[in-house]
This record gives C-alpha cells, structure tokens and sequence, in this order.
C-alpha cells in the first residue's frame, strides 16, 4: 500500500487552490462540497469559477503564487499548466508541513485524491495510487452501480436510530447481528427502494422483536430468475442472491446463477428432474415456512417469472396464510427471452396486436387445448415439448393454416440452445427429426416470420445474406457478436435450412 | 473522444445496436446485461418509460437522445426519424445501445427497428427486459397464471382505437388472465366491452400504475362492480389493466398489510367492494 486512505474534516477550514483553469475548478467543487473555504490563486477564472467568485462562494486572489499565499491552508491544490509553479508551490507546502496535490504529477504529491463515490453519508474512494487513473474510474463506475443512492438513504436512517438502538440492545456482539440483518434484509430493501418511512417504520418493528428477544421474522422472496442466461437476471435478484440465508430452487435455474448466490448459503433443489424424488407444491410451500419460521432470509428462484407458469401465486398465498412475509421480484419470462434470440417480435404493430401466452400440459380437469387463437395474434407455449404433434394438430383442427409459421427453441438463451422455425404442418417432423427436448417453447404466429430477419417473400432482408453483413465483424471480434443477429451463429441457422413447400423455409440451429 | 469511439465500437467503419429492455422503472430490475451494455455504450437512444434513476446509470462520457414517445401517441418522433438515427450513429462506428421499457418485443416497436437495421445490414442484438405486465403482476401480487384459475395470459393493446381490433367474442371464450398495455384511457370502455360479450362479473379488474415505480398504486373492483363503484383517476404514471380470475386472490392477500407486504396496502377497493 503506498498511499493511507484517511478521509479529511474540511469543513470551515482555508483550502488554497493554485490555477483558475477546468482542472482546477473540479477539484474546487470537491473541496466545497466537503464544506471548505476555498482560496483560488490565478491571474484569472474560467467562467464558472469566477460565477462562483462573484457570488462569493470562493475567495479569488488575483496574482501569480508566491508562498505567502499558504498561510494557514489546510490542503493545498496545485493544478496549474506550469510545472515549475506547481513544484514551487509543492515545495513551500511541504515546507509548511501542508498536506499538498499537484496535478498530473504524483511526485510532487504529499496526498492525492481519489475517485468517489459520493453517497453521502457512505463515500467510497478508490485510488491506483497515481498508477492506472482510468482504471480507478472504470472500478468507481463499478462502484457506483453497487452502491446505489438507496445506501446514503440507508445510512441516513441508521445514524437516527443509532443511539435508540445502543440503548436497547446492550450487548455489542447482540448489536452487531442487529445491524447485519437490517442492512441485509427487508428494511434495507425498502430504504434502498426508496420507501423510507416504511424502512424506519420496519425498523422500529424489527428492533421490537430483537429486544423482546423474539428474534426476526424471516421472510421469502419469490424470485424471477430469467430464462437461463445468467447476465439476464435482474440486479435485484443478483442482490438477493448475495444476501439469502437459503436458496430454494427449480431445475430450471442454470449453475451460472446459483454460482452467483452467497457462497454459505444453503441451498436447496426442489427441481422436478425425471428420476429423481421431487418435492410436491405442498412439500414446497411447507419448506419455505419451515426455512421462514426460523427467521432465514428465504430466496425462492424461479426459472422466468414467478406469476407465469412459475406457480409463485400458490407459494404467495400459503405465505400470506400463514402471516410470513413475502415479496415477489419479477424476472424475463421465457417468451421474451427466446423471442429476441429468434429476433421474433412478440407483438407487431401490423400482425400481431396480442400475444397469449398458454401451457401445453393438460390441465388438472384433463381437457389438453389450447385456448383458440385469433388472427393476428400470437401464441406461445410453454411446457409444450412432450405433447407438441398433439398440440400442433389440435391448433389446425381450430382452423388454422398449416402454413402458419411456428418456431421451437429449446434451452433458450442457454448455450445449449437450439432451434428450428418451420410451419404448424412441418415442425413435429423437424423437432422429430432433430431430436428436440424440453424444455422448449413453441412460438406460432405470423410474427414468427421476421424471425432472424426472414420476412416471407422479401428478398432484400440483410439475415437472409449473412454473408454480406458478417464481414462488417472483425475476425476475432469479442465473444459479443455470438448473440447478434447477423453473427455466424446465425449464419449458420440460415444454413441448415432444408427449403420445405410453403413459408417460411424451416431453419434448425444448434 | 473518438478514440474511445473506435475502441468500444470495436466494429471497425460500422458499429452496432443493441435493442435493450430496460424494465419497467425500477433500476434495479434492469437486467445484469442490460447495466453492462448501458455502461460500455458509445450513445443511448432511449424511450419516455425509461425512468429517471435508470437515466443516473448512463455514463457521462456518452451521447444520449431523448425520443420519448410516450404510449400510442402520435406527435412524439416519428419511428422513421428514429430508425434513421440508429442507422446514423451505427455508421459513425458506434456502440449505440437502444433502451427501450420493459421488453423491447413486447408492444415495444423492437421488431421494426430490428428490421430496419437488418436492411441495412447493421449488426444489432436483442436484449430482453422486464416487461411491464411481469412488474404489475409482482408489485400487486397478482399471478398471471394460477392453478385451477388461470391457466392462459394474454398481453394486448388497450389503447383506444386498438380496441376495435381486438375479436372480444373470442378473447373472453379463451379465459385466462387478460392484460391491457396502454389502457390508461380506456379501463371504462375495456370493462364496457368484456361485459357485454359476456365476461364473467365476478371476474377481478386492476389497474396498476407506475409498477415497480415510487408512485406505484393498484387499484381493484370487481368487473360488475365498475359501473356503480368506478375506479378512482389515475395518476401521471403508465398504467396498465389486469382482468381475470386471478385478481380476486388480491382478496386473501389483503389482509397481510404490512412489512414487505406493503405494495399490496395500496390495493384499494377489491374486497371492500366484495363485502
Ligand atoms: C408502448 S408500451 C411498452 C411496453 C414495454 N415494452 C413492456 O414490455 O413493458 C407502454 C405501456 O406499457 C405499460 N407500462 C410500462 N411501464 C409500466 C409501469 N412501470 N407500470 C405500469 N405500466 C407500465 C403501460 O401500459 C404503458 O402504456
């Protein structure tokens, strides 16, 4: 370590800045924002600074530097385009035993300044020691998305309890649990969310229950985790992954995302795996009770969203019963996560005013349709794998063209993903054929046709020549290109093709 | 700083879009690619839904364009000024992410931009969001699907001249939950309709503003409740419209006012009605 990170009580105390250039102006904001009276030494200002010594913000001392002007700063700043004056002026701070910082020139440096993160009260400062300033930026640009403004709230609420809390809770080590919870679980959530009555209201509730050692309530978040891709969870969920006390999964949640949950965690599959013993909805929902009752902070992943076939409502309502609380962070579904690998659009301003989103397993009653769909809507269907030539001879049986466009994709958005677009009439022989697996989710509609760019009839689409357009990618090009659209990986969706009478010609990629 | 251009564009001459969802507000339910795209972008062109504390994660260094359109309305930048811009800045050799809210493939336009890049053989990608339907749901507590209940969702237009496209013999014959997008105008015309093709009273209507949003708020009737008890004046907030038999379960949730629960204290209306 060669520089002490200390943080410095500036306030009403004399800084000295030398230059009245842009430079010299960021580091005159910094100084006043930590409440200093700042001097600034130049023959003279740009603009905002001398705004700042009309309105008497700063002091201007209109003259080149001669050491007197230190006299009793506590910080001296040196940011002038001349070496020499900034080395005089380093020289005759050093002299004076004043903290001093010159710009661009770490040796003549007795302090230096780092970036910030200003939430105040909580700041944090990263520094590379004069090394890599650009990658002390990028790691405070980091920063700042970790350290979201929600934490200053949180830390502002924290010091008004302080002293009432010390006087509840004697016991330091009794105090320091208090603190951890607090800052992990659901008055954190509702501060950081910026709900900060309720967070002091919760607050007050959980010091209630620490102090009448009744110990805290745990509580159950049912999370969405997206349809496989792991950089496609929320950052809420990222979040609550780091702070669960146990994780509660399905099979359809990936390792990349369970790697990403806090490392002593407990977790607990309860993934529906064929051969393995599975958990009924009963076992689950008694789980989440059990791991709630005694007090743990409970994530409940779920693949895409937890209200869409993800059966969050009956874990909520069992919740709710039994009085734990519950809250429920949604997540992509899976229809919009294989959508846009298929560059399908969903809705469509000319084709495609609604989309239904529908379930291929029978419903407990037996009856196995499909809800009817209309012209100009799509459909999507989930869990529809094992019944999908069923499925596909009862939507024609509606009425439906068997030239409608249909598209499966198995394990969207994973790298294992797979996918073949064809017809109603085509697609159980290509998924058949392909040896296509659940999970998979089965796109129909017109819609269907844009996918990868293969407008039906259209000759000019650039995803129908991915040749012409793959060479605006660089050899070498990072591992980004893979999921656009024009990519070799898509490329080669084109490729595969085995042109089949009727529209649009059946692609398999995988 | 064009050198920086060159870097991050990393395309050489031509750069590329990514068509990104934001989600619904909440900055912390953008996804974790969505954060990384939007940090590493050389310019942002982005929607009236993206909210303000998702516009504090832009970094500084970066072109950003407002073209906020706001839901269904006409005198906002047209679609063909934006697809132009797109395909300008792509060809300045730029890293342009295009954030959009919620899901860009969901009543959001995602599908002509995409086109109209492919046209013109632009590289561009797809990142999926949060879609507004999702954060409603969750914020209000209200399960899309739901055993025994409903076991279909459909997502449509509800803006006004819309709802002349929409078959509603068949949307009621498909049951489900059935969710409006941009039917902040229309709730009454919306309950009129589904009525008089003979939904079913008893079924639960919500209408959710803001999801996921500081103003959020949810208010729920029941559908043959509208007439005589309407539903309160919205805000200034995107609102959108949940029917279906699911809402009603916002009637055993009620109860459960308090702590993290506190999303579902601003339900107003549903089981007051039902009592
Ligand atoms: C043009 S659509 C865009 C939808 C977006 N692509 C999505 O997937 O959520 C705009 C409509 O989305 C809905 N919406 C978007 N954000 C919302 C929010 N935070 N709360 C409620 N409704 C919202 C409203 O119905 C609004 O009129």
């Amino acid at each position: 370590m060669d520089y002490l990170p200390i943080f410095m009580k500036l306030q009403g105390r004399a800084c000295t800045v030398i230059s009245g250039g842009a430079v010299a102006r960021r580091k005159v904001e910094l100084l006043l924002r930590a409440g200093a009276r700042v001097s600034v030494v130049a023959p003279a200002l740009e603009p905002v600074l001398a705004g700042w010594a009309r309105a008497g913000v700063l002091e201007h001392r209109p003259a080149g530097f001669t050491p007197a002007c230190l006299a009793a700063a506590a910080v001296v700043i040196a940011a002038t385009d001349d070496r020499a004056v900034n080395r005089q002026a380093a020289q005759a701070a050093q002299h004076r035993g004043i903290p001093v910082n010159v710009v661009d020139d770490p040796a003549a440096c007795t302090f230096i300044v780092p970036a910030i993160v200003d939430r105040s009260p909580i700041v944090v400062a990263v520094s590379s020691g004069g090394r890599a300033p650009v990658l002390a930026r990028l790691l405070r640009a980091r920063l700042e998305q970790v350290v979201s403004g929600g934490y200053g709230r949180l830390a502002e609420l924290a010091g008004r309890f302080r002293s009432r809390i010390k006087a509840r809770l004697r016991d330091p080590r009794a105090r320091n649990r208090f603190w951890e919870r607090v800052f992990q679980g659901p008055v954190a959530e509702l501060a950081l969310a910026g709900r900060e009555r309720e967070a002091g209201a919760a607050l007050a509730v959980e010091l209630e229950h620490a102090a009448g050692r009744a110990g805290i309530p745990g509580a159950v978040w049912l999370v969405g985790a997206g349809p496989g891709d792991a950089e496609l969870l929320t950052l809420r969920a990222a979040r609550l992954l780091q702070e669960a006390d146990a994780i509660v999964y399905d099979r359809l949640v990936s390792r990349d995302i369970l790697a990403l949950a806090r490392r002593d965690a407990e977790r607990i599959d309860v993934g529906k795996s064929a051969g393995h013993a599975t958990l009924t909805q009963a076992e689950i929902n008694a789980l989440l009770l059990r791991l709630a009752r005694a007090g743990q902070r409970v994530v409940r992943l779920k693949g895409g969203d937890p209200f869409i076939f993800g059966r969050g409502g009956e874990e909520q309502e069992a919740l709710a019963a039994a009085g734990i609380r519950c809250e429920v962070v949604p997540g992509i579904t899976a229809a919009a996560g294989c959508a846009a690998r298929l560059g399908i659009p969903l809705t469509h301003r000319e084709h495609a005013h609604s989309v239904v989103l529908a379930t291929g397993h029978p419903s407990p009653g037996g009856a196995a349709a499909l809800p009817p769909v209309a012209p100009g809507q799509t459909l999507v269907v989930y869990m529809g794998m094992a019944r999908l030539p069923a499925l596909c001879t009862g939507l024609l049986a509606q009425g439906l063209s068997p030239d409608t466009p249909a598209a499966l994709i198995q394990e969207g958005t994973t790298e294992r993903e797979r996918s073949a677009v064809g017809t109603l009439a085509t697609l159980p022989a290509l998924a058949a054929l392909h040896a296509f697996r659940a999970p998979a989710l089965l796109i129909v509609g017109d819609v269907v046709r844009f996918g990868c760019g293969r407008e039906a009839g259209s000759e000019r689409s650039a995803w129908t020549a991915p040749a012409g357009v793959a060479a605006g990618v660089p050899r070498g090009a990072p591992a980004e290109p893979a999921h656009l659209h024009v990519a070799p990986g898509y490329a080669s969706l084109n490729d595969r093709v085995a042109p089949v009478a009727g529209m649009p010609p059946p692609a398999v990629s995988g | 700083m064009a050198g920086g251009e060159r870097e991050s564009g990393g395309f050489g001459v031509t750069g590329r879009v990514s068509i990104v969802g934001a989600g619904p507000g909440d900055a912390e339910l953008m996804t974790l690619k969505a954060l990384r795209l939007v940090q590493a972008a050389d310019a942002i062109v982005h929607d009236a839904l993206v909210s303000e504390e998702i516009k504090a994660c832009f970094p500084a260094r970066c072109q950003v364009f407002d073209v906020g359109k706001r839901a269904g309305d006409a005198a906002s930048t047209p679609q063909a000024e934006i697809n132009a811009l797109l395909v300008r800045l792509a060809r300045q050799g730029l890293h342009v992410v295009r954030l959009k809210g919620g899901d860009p493939f969901v009543f959001g336009r995602g599908g002509e931009e995409a086109l109209h890049l492919a046209e013109r053989r632009i590289p561009f990608e797809i990142v999926p969001g949060v879609s507004a339907m999702s954060a409603a749901a969750a914020g209000a507590g209200i399960p899309l699907t739901h055993r025994g209940l409903s076991n279909a969702c459909t997502a449509l237009n509800g803006f006004g001249p819309y709802l002349e496209r929409i078959r509603w013999d068949a949307l009621v014959g498909q049951g489900g939950t059935w969710v409006f997008y941009m039917a902040k105008r229309s709730v009454e015309a919306i309950v009129a309709r589904l009525l008089a093709h003979g939904a079913d009273p008893a079924l639960g209507v919500a209408v959710v503003e803001s999801a996921s949003l500081p103003g959020q708020a949810v208010h729920a009737r029941r559908l043959g409740e509208v007439a005589r008890n309407p539903l309160p004046p919205l805000g200034a907030g995107p609102a959108l419209v949940i029917v279906g038999p699911s809402v009603a379960l916002l009637e055993d949730l009620n109860p459960m006012a308090g702590g993290l629960h506190a999303d579902v204290r601003a339900v107003s209306g549903l089981s007051e009605a039902a009592r």
